[in-house]
């Protein structure tokens, strides 16, 4: 059976009068250890999806089931219970707390879990060395650069190990060099530790580092590949092609 | 338009001013209260020395009234000034649309008027309401009557008030007009991307820091606790100062030393939220250093002058009741040998039957044994001396002990009443009797010891191993310092120096007692006349001072002492310190509660963002909201705690220093300061802790 199934998910904005079908009848299904990238223009209801299947918002008709569990009917408790121990999230603008060291920001998603310390200094430094950033443990957010801050990020998403990694607009904020490594760590995280990650994205290169690419296109899914067996290059003119097809303003995001 | 607009910007920052403006009306109320005793009072039936009392009390408080004024006016410099910082951006706005810098201080300064004149308004109706509640407590402090209740609006009051504080709000509105003529707009728009950079102090400064500063405390605390019997006026200063330093150091160096030992401990460090709690609290506590130390000197002054004026006033009127037995007391003598008289004698040669003016009147003999501290106490003597310190011997220390007959002392106790502490003396025996409290157990040393003393030339010894808790001469306190009980024979044998006469009026209710005593006073003053050195026309002013500064000793001498004149005196006293406290007291309070809420409002819509991450990453929200409370909890208890440490040695100095003032009742009366600060201190945490979890709350 499939880690997430998404079966027929609507979302709706707006009154009776002037409906505004953010998210219109979506399903996929992702498999364990997949690397599954959302591609879509600004406002093609991509980071509306990403928001549903993170329970951030809620559906207005569908079901998302993930790890057999109907989430879309979590309520109060369960759903930050749920959030807590099942996903992790890396988003845009990092969210780091600026207060916090990168060693405590990592260290914040276990110690809400009630995790032992001892655990959490072990887990914190195992995924600081996946993530490559274990000199910048002790550093405040305003000291590392905008790539380390994602990679801390990513640390604190993954390192409480959940069925699913949350990824919005990673690269976003990034130069193309950090986006570079840190995509090269997702791979990492994905094929070595096993991680599943959805990421949601606009750019062209970042996709072509996932295994499967579904295109969106005002609230629909337009089109969806897979890289199969090929290099990551021949996968990246794949996507283009689509993205051509696609037309409208993705293209000008390469 | 811009009226509108300044309206619709206080509508908007309603939270933030909420604080400001609840402050101000609170400020306004009690500032009108304590002007408003002088006219809430006016139609008191009190006694003359007490409606004296009164006009002291309402000069001292309009003396205090601007001190006040300065403090309230400070708070509100500051507080307008943190919420102007608040809303650079928005004057960013305005800048940016071409409005001028003169059109900005325009709407500031239409914003400051209208909740100028709002908490005027409002405090001004809460102060009329609360100052015929006061009334009721001024009845009860002055012990007078009320006939009945009478609604009483003060113009006079309201009149000042509105001038004070109209003064404040002006150099409120000179202070914005001159820092917005300062702004840049480039800092003005970059003023939230500016935030405060986490200022860690280097650990080992901090530890540095700290024990300088604990160290500075312990001298301080020593200085106060233990060594305060030669403390003068600058020793005073000069400790209230390095306190005061050592409080700006603590503060400086608690929140990162907390911080290291707080992460050493990585259970607790990493347990739920705490590492966030953790460092927020330290990043409030290091951006408010001079704050806090302001706060935490309020509080301690609040502490203690709260607790010291509550206790003086029940020492003080319950001292009357326990220590002045009788109605009216006379103090008598009459030096020449041969033709001395008694009170009593003086009283049936000007043909006044005492029997039947009063329900009961008696005298005692004081003797002069001669003897001396050092014949009663014996080797206890330079303990006794070391005890006291050296200022307080020198008062009654080169005095000769008082000496009474046992019959006296017998039929005093018995016209008081006190039937129960009557004694027996074999022929050869003496007994001590002393109440301050510090001096019995060095006669009972003595005592137990068997100390003999000689007078008159016959030996006793002592009759009783401890000394009696007693007294004769009537006094708002204990200041019986000891004097001994002899055989009558023996007392035969030496020289009489003063009687000792009191009376009880014989009358029911304390207004035919006033009746009684204004009789009283006015035989006395006729039978007196020669006796009284206040009295005697033959004396010059000059004359009359010398004899009550003890330069001068009259051969014939009589002093009067009612009860009356003592309650009234007392409670006066009393009365104006308690009411001193309590204004100082109140206002202290609300000044910290205000600045600290300030604060941590303004911290929760800054800290918005780092909440929602919280949420985001799956805090559950009761987490959150602990964390929050903690924060300010913490915040609030911290300069709580050391103005506490600092109240403990400081009135356990205060205690020692002035315990014959504030003996009593000093259990009782730091409850009723605890309970004052946890009413207003309190109320402020919980308001703010309420606030500040809605602000948070509300970007889901």
């Amino acid at each position: 059976m499939a880690l997430l199934e998404i079966s027929n998910i609507e979302k709706y904005y707006g009154s009776r009068s002037n409906i505004t079908k953010a998210v219109d009848d979506i399903s996929f299904s992702v498999e364990n250890g997949e690397f599954t990238a959302i591609m879509g223009a600004s406002g093609s209801g991509k980071t509306t999806l990403l928001n549903c299947i993170s329970t951030i918002d809620r559906v207005t008709a569908g079901k998302i089931v993930l790890d057999g569990e109907d989430i879309t009917r979590l309520k109060g408790r369960s759903l930050n219970k749920f959030r807590r121990d099942k996903l992790g999230f890396i988003f845009q603008d990092f969210n780091l707390l600026d207060t916090l060291t990168a060693y405590e920001n990592i260290a914040l998603a276990l110690s809400i879990q009630k995790r032992p310390h001892d655990e959490i200094d072990k887990l914190v430094n195992e995924v600081a060395g996946q993530l490559g950033i274990t000199e910048v443990l002790k550093k405040y957010p305003y000291q590392m650069s905008g790539g380390q801050k994602q990679r801390v990020a990513s640390a604190r998403a993954i390192v409480t190990s959940p069925k699913l990694v949350l990824a919005d607009e990673p690269t976003g904020a990034l130069d193309s060099k950090a986006a570079k490594m840190l995509l090269e760590r997702f791979n990492y995280l994905n094929s070595d530790c096993g991680a599943t990650i959805i990421m949601v994205t606009h750019d062209s290169f970042a996709a072509s580092y996932a295994s499967r690419v579904i295109f969106i296109k005002d609230g629909k899914i337009f089109n969806e590949i897979s890289r199969g067996d090929d290099p990551r290059k021949q996968f990246f003119d794949k996507i283009i092609n689509v993205v051509t097809l696609l037309g409208g303003d993705v293209s000008d995001a390469l | 338009m811009l009226f509108k607009l300044s309206l619709n910007n206080i509508r908007r920052s309603i939270r933030d001013y909420a604080i400001y403006f609840f402050t101000l009306m609170i400020g306004v109320a009690v500032f009108y209260v304590f002007n408003a005793i002088e006219t809430q009072t006016a139609f008191l039936e009190v006694s003359k020395d007490t409606s004296e009392m009164i006009d002291i009390m309402t000069k001292a408080l309009s003396g205090v009234s601007v001190f006040v004024a300065v403090v309230l006016g400070l708070l509100i410099v500051y507080a307008s000034r943190f919420l102007m910082k608040r809303r650079h951006k928005e004057f960013a706005v305005y800048l940016t649309l071409g409005m001028s810098k003169g059109r900005i201080s325009a709407i500031l300064l239409t914003e400051t008027v209208i909740i100028g004149i709002g908490s005027l308004i409002a405090g001004l109706i809460i102060g009329i309401g609360l100052s015929q509640l006061l009334s009721a407590v001024v009845v009860d402090l002055f012990e007078a009557n009320m006939t009945k209740f009478r609604f009483v609006l003060s113009g006079k009051s309201v009149l000042k008030t509105i001038i004070y504080f109209g003064i404040m709000y002006v150099v409120v509105m000179i202070f914005n007009s001159r820092s917005i003529g300062k702004c840049k707009l480039i800092d003005l728009i970059q003023s939230d991307k500016r935030g405060e950079r986490l200022r860690l102090h280097n650990p080992w400064v901090c530890l540095v820091m700290f024990i300088i500063s604990a160290g500075m405390l312990v001298w301080a605390y020593r200085r106060i606790g233990w060594q305060y019997s030669n403390l003068d006026g600058w020793g005073s200063v000069l400790v209230l100062a390095v306190i005061a330093a050592a409080t700006f150091l603590f503060f400086w160096s608690v929140s990162g030393l907390l911080l290291r030992l707080a992460m050493a401990m990585k259970k607790t460090y990493f347990t739920k939220l705490n590492s966030f709690t953790y460092r927020q609290l330290s990043s409030k506590v290091t951006t408010m250093v001079f704050s806090m130390t302001v706060i935490c000197l309020m509080l301690f002054s609040t502490v203690c002058l709260l607790s010291i004026a509550f206790s003086a006033r029940k020492t003080l009127n319950n001292g009357v009741k326990e220590y002045f037995q009788s109605d009216a007391e006379i103090a008598f003598y009459n030096r020449t040998g041969e033709g001395a008289m008694s009170c009593e004698e003086v009283y049936a040669e000007n043909g006044y039957d005492l029997s039947a003016a009063f329900k009961k009147a008696e005298s005692v003999m004081i003797y002069d044994s001669g003897l001396k501290f050092r014949d009663v106490l014996g080797k206890y003597t330079d303990d006794f001396a070391k005890a006291l310190g050296s200022n307080l011997i020198t008062v009654f220390y080169f005095d000769n002990r008082p000496v009474y007959s046992v019959s006296d002392f017998n039929r005093m106790q018995e016209f008081r009443g006190r039937d129960d502490r009557k004694i027996t003396l074999a022929e050869d025996e003496y007994a001590v009797f002393c109440n301050m409290k510090e001096l019995m157990k060095y006669y009972d040393k003595a005592l137990s010891d068997g100390n003999e003393i000689t007078v008159a030339g016959r030996t006793l010894k002592p009759a009783f191993d401890k000394c009696k808790d007693d007294f004769v001469v009537g006094s708002i306190q204990r200041t019986e310092n000891g004097s001994l009980i002899v055989p009558d024979s023996v007392a035969a044998e030496l020289e009489g120096k003063y009687e000792i006469f009191w009376v009880w009026y014989d009358a029911a209710t304390p207004k035919q007692k006033r009746e009684k005593e204004e009789e009283f006073l006015a035989e006395y003053r006729k039978i007196f006349k020669d006796y009284d050195y206040m009295l005697r026309e033959d004396l010059t002013d000059e004359e009359k001072q010398q004899i009550m500064n003890g330069e001068e000793e009259p051969d014939l001498y009589a002093g009067l002492l009612t009860k009356f004149q003592l309650a009234d005196e007392t409670v006066g006293i009393g009365a104006i310190a308690t009411f001193i406290a309590l204004y100082l007291g109140i206002v202290f309070l609300i000044t910290c509660g205000a600045i600290l809420a300030l604060k941590q409002l303004s911290d929760s819509v800054d800290s918005v963002g780092r909440y929602s991450i919280l949420r985001k990453i799956g805090a559950d929200e009761s987490d959150i909201s602990a964390s929050l409370f903690r924060q300010t909890g913490m915040l609030f208890l911290l300069p709580l705690l050391l103005a506490a440490l600092h109240s403990f040695f400081a009135l356990r100095c205060a205690n020692k220093m002035l315990s014959i003032f504030i003996k009593e009742g000093f259990v009782s009366s730091m409850i009723f300061t605890s309970v004052i600060i946890l009413a207003i201190y309190g109320g402020y945490f919980l308001i703010t802790y309420l606030c500040s979890r809605t602000i948070i709350r509300e970007k889901r």
